[in-house]
């Protein structure tokens, strides 16, 4: 189902807070141009993965390959640069800096960014903490997208976000793993708007991987995911 | 008027010092998260290293070379402040690295060991005393308003003003600024942008090192080069930081060059026929006063909203476990103590006596630290207060023990009361501060003043005697009393001691300590779950100034007089490395911080026994500091609980948090 080899694989991943367990012997990849959804109930592990995967905690066993490379060595600032990008929850925005600068950090283009959304561009002089939710996304989204990354995860896109912006920014996602041929991995709590963009789902539950199909199939089959996000036995 | 323009443009040299040093500590809090009190002592130590090259020598630690000849200016400025960017990285590596995931409070007194380290090293090479600071800008005067202004003092002004500007710019324009303001917001969040936090503060705290070094040479010579002054300078430059935020280059520029004026105004009241005066002398200390009260004034205003770093869990403090066992190891501990009064030589009874005062100090910042986490570096104010209280009316009014010494501890504990009420509104890092301003200008303005304080001098003090029997160290004993202090004297202290750690252990067990535990670790979480904070906050602070209260009294006694060298901010800071060393939350600690500190058991032994000078204890005191706030934050009472109890609190399992909590 996934090409070769998979732009981002992780084996046996285990990781957690002050010495307990909360994702156990996780394994899953994403392929060149693919965009996996994680799914699952609060507390199944969602954010854990993908903080384990870039190392802003430390994982405590398995290993993670970016593009076939193990990065199990290096710092999370490393990982950034070498093509991995988190969106964590918190947008990727600095509340301090202002659109501008946030692609001056990097030294992006703006012109990049702004093909993504051209709303920034008459924001450019204001501070990321004066816009609102839906542009913090999309500021954190094209500053994201600009860097070129070749595995992309997204935590939680659509959190305290109007239906409408959701709408608006999941195709993007879409698109730009169609367009560049990275990973993208979206870990979403909007079940049916995650599915439609994704082409694979893996639903996490207490830690493990508890279903893992095709997009199609687990829409199809909603008594699986309600069952599993409820907590009762699969039929 | 025109005198008084006259003044302020004068006053415009330690203004651009203030400037300067202001602007190194808004570059360290940026780039490291901290507040480092030790910025004057790197400037110091810029000035010295510039002194020594053009005097043909070398200055590093421990070591003096000399280089066969003076060293030009240039390249000895040049070479002085490349010097100081070293100590700055240096700083950065060895004390700030492994203090990312600390309380911001130990990362303060962290700052607190770096002044202390540095003023030991320049003190063991240069003495205590002042040298006659190189010049390196040229120039002569212009006459302004009829009176002669040194063109330097505009000069270092501008400098510091253009280097506001210039630092803004950089954070601004460059991607360096940009991702140093982008770690500030949120460390987490910056690394997974790709940016490496540790670099940036490395590189931040190296411009602050460079910059307080430069600010201290250009400026010596117009201040005054000796182990305090420019240490003592950083007061005045966390006003200007405080007023900055802690985040503009340009207003901590401005806000020093005014601290520079307000002190300028000061002086120029001094001048003036209507100002009080003092054995004829005008009153010192008002400019410490005024910054005093605009330190206050801007913790008011604008304290309450300085920037975190995006952790969202406040480190802990280390664990204070509540004393299981009292009477035992107090009976023991008494017994074992009155034996050794009796039958140790003088020096080492003497020793014993100091440590035995010392032991009350460190038990009130076990108090007020430990079981509250606050900070105050204000702490021999109170002692000082009570002693001076016990001299003035021993003398002037004949009253004696019992009524002294309770009305001096009395005292004491009144102006602890006074003292907190800042910290109804002010904690924690802020509160420090504040109390470090506080302690300069009673030090200045009430020990050094000849009226109501000690003067220059001291003030003496009558010897205690209650029922016809001289209780002082210098009253009759039947046994081992030729040489004072009388073990008599020994024996009060002994008692009083036992009986303040007895107190302090039930304090501990109490309902009371147990608010104290959770002010320390949430006030809002203990004001949520019914405790009143004010009142846990003001009965700590009373508690801590009563202690410091009783360890004035005896000190007074112990000495014969009052004098401002016992009870200066020295010795507080002195007093809060040893308590830290020994084990700040603990009265196991408060007992090892006793042996150690100056004139306690440790240094009789050090001293007598071992021939080592007394200056190497302020040196071992700071670098102790240093090394305890960034390894064994419980102290050595708390070492051995680290391997039975997993990670000391606050290390590793709060860094992964810290990183996730900012994350999420």
């Amino acid at each position: 189902m996934t090409g070769p080899s998979p732009r981002l694989e992780v084996r046996g991943l285990s990781a957690g807070y002050f010495g307990a367990a909360v994702v156990r012997d996780l394994s899953l990849t994403v392929g060149a141009g693919e965009v996996v959804a994680l799914l699952g109930p609060n507390g199944a592990g969602k954010t854990t993965t993908l903080r384990a995967v870039s190392r802003t905690i430390a994982p405590m066993a398995g290993t993670v390959l970016l593009d076939g490379r193990d990065i199990g060595a290096l710092r999370p600032q490393d990982i950034a640069r070498a093509g991995l990008v988190h969106m964590s929850e918190r947008r990727g925005v600095f509340h301090g800096l202002t659109v501008e600068e946030h692609l001056r950090l990097h030294g992006l283009d703006p012109a990049l960014a702004h093909r993504y959304f051209p709303e920034l561009e008459p924001l450019r002089s204001r501070r990321a903490g004066l816009l609102s939710g839906g542009e913090q996304q999309m500021l954190g989204m094209a500053r994201a997208l600009a860097r070129r990354p070749a595995v992309l995860m997204i935590d939680e896109l659509s959190k305290g976000l109007a239906p409408v912006i959701v709408e608006r920014l999941l195709p993007v996602v879409r698109r730009y793993a169609d367009e560049s041929g990275a990973a993208v991995l979206l870990v979403e709590q909007q079940v049916q708007l995650a599915l439609e963009t994704a082409d694979r789902g893996c639903v996490l539950s207490h830690g493990s991987l508890a279903e893992h199909d095709t997009a199609a199939n687990l829409l199809a089959r909603r008594d699986v995911l309600v069952s599993s996000y409820l907590g009762a036995t699969a039929l | 008027m025109d005198r008084l323009i006259l003044f302020i443009l004068l006053g415009a040299g330690p203004g651009a010092l203030y400037a300067g040093l202001a602007q190194s500590l808004v570059l360290t809090h940026r780039g490291a998260g901290v507040i480092n009190v030790g910025a004057g002592a790197m400037a110091m130590w810029g000035a010295y290293t510039f002194y020594g090259l053009r005097e043909g020598h070398l200055l590093l630690p421990l070591v003096y070379p000399g280089l066969g000849g003076p060293v030009p200016v240039v390249p000895a400025f040049l070479l002085a402040v490349a010097l100081s960017a070293l100590l700055g990285a240096l700083v950065d590596v060895a004390v700030l690295k492994w203090l990312r995931t600390s309380a911001p409070l130990a990362k303060l007194v962290a700052g607190v060991g770096l002044m202390l380290t540095v003023q030991a090293l320049v003190v063991l090479r240069f003495g205590g005393t002042g040298q006659t600071a190189p010049q390196v800008l040229a120039g002569g005067s212009v006459r302004i308003l009829g009176g002669a202004v040194p063109v330097v003092r505009l000069e270092v002004a501008g400098l510091a003003l253009a280097a506001g500007f210039a630092l803004a710019a950089a954070y601004r324009r460059t991607r360096f600024g940009l991702a140093t303001r982008a770690a500030q917001e949120n460390e987490a969040e910056a690394m997974m942008s790709g940016l490496s936090p540790r670099r940036l503060s490395l590189l931040n705290t190296t411009f602050a090192g460079a910059l307080a070094g430069a600010v201290g040479i250009l400026v010596a010579p117009m201040t005054q080069l000796d182990p305090t002054t420019l240490a003592l300078a950083v007061v005045p430059a966390l006003g200007a930081a405080l007023i900055a935020r802690f985040t503009s280059f340009t207003v901590a520029a401005a806000a020093g060059l005014g601290m520079g004026a307000l002190q300028a105004v000061a002086l120029y009241l001094q001048t003036l026929p209507w100002f009080p005066t003092s054995n004829g002398l005008p009153m010192p200390g008002l400019p410490d006063v005024l910054f005093f009260l605009v330190i206050a004034g801007a913790l008011m205003w604008r304290g309450t909203s300085l920037p975190d770093r995006g952790a969202h869990i406040e480190p802990r403090l280390p664990p204070a476990p509540a004393p299981r066992r009292v009477a035992r190891p107090t009976a023991i501990g008494v017994a074992v103590g009155a034996v050794a009064l009796l039958i140790l030589p003088f020096d080492l009874r003497q020793g014993l006596v100091n440590t035995l005062i010392a032991v009350i100090a460190c038990l009130s910042l076990v108090v007020l630290t430990g079981y509250v986490g606050q900070v105050s570096l204000a702490q021999f104010a109170f002692a000082g207060l009570s002693g001076l209280v016990v001299s003035k009316i021993g003398i002037d009014l004949g009253i004696g023990p019992p009524w002294a010494p309770l009305l001096g501890v009395a005292a004491a504990a009144v102006f602890g009361l006074v003292d907190v009420l800042p910290a109804m509104r002010v904690r924690g890092v802020h509160l420090a501060i504040l109390t470090l301003a506080a302690a300069v200008a009673l030090q200045n303005f009430g020990f050094h003043n000849p009226s109501w304080g000690a003067g220059g001098l001291g003030s003496p003090v009558s010897s205690p005697v209650l029922f016809g029997i001289d209780f002082g160290p210098s009253g009759s004993f039947p046994l081992n009393a030729a040489h004072p202090p009388s073990p008599l004297f020994g024996l009060v202290c002994l008692l009083v001691t036992a009986l303040c750690c007895v107190a302090v252990a039930n304090l501990r067990r109490s309902g009371l300590g147990q608010r104290m535990l959770a002010v320390r670790s949430g006030e809002r979480a203990a004001a949520a779950a019914g405790i009143s904070v004010p009142a846990v906050k003001v009965t700590a602070f009373v508690i801590s100034a009563f202690l410091m209260g009783v360890v004035g009294v005896l000190t007074a006694y112990n000495f014969g007089s009052v004098d401002p060298a016992n009870f200066g901010i020295v010795n507080t800071l002195v007093l809060i490395a040893l308590a830290y060393l020994g084990g700040i939350s603990v009265i196991k600690g408060a007992l090892i911080g006793g042996m150690l500190m100056s004139g306690g058991v440790a240094a009789t032994i050090m001293e007598d026994y071992l021939g080592l000078p007394a200056d190497y204890l302020l040196l071992f005191a700071g670098v102790s500091l240093i090394l305890t706030v960034t390894t064994t934050p419980g102290g050595i009472a708390l070492a051995h609980r680290k391997s039975r109890n997993g990670p000391p609190a606050g290390k590793e399992p709060g860094r992964i948090a810290a990183v996730a909590e900012a994350a999420g």
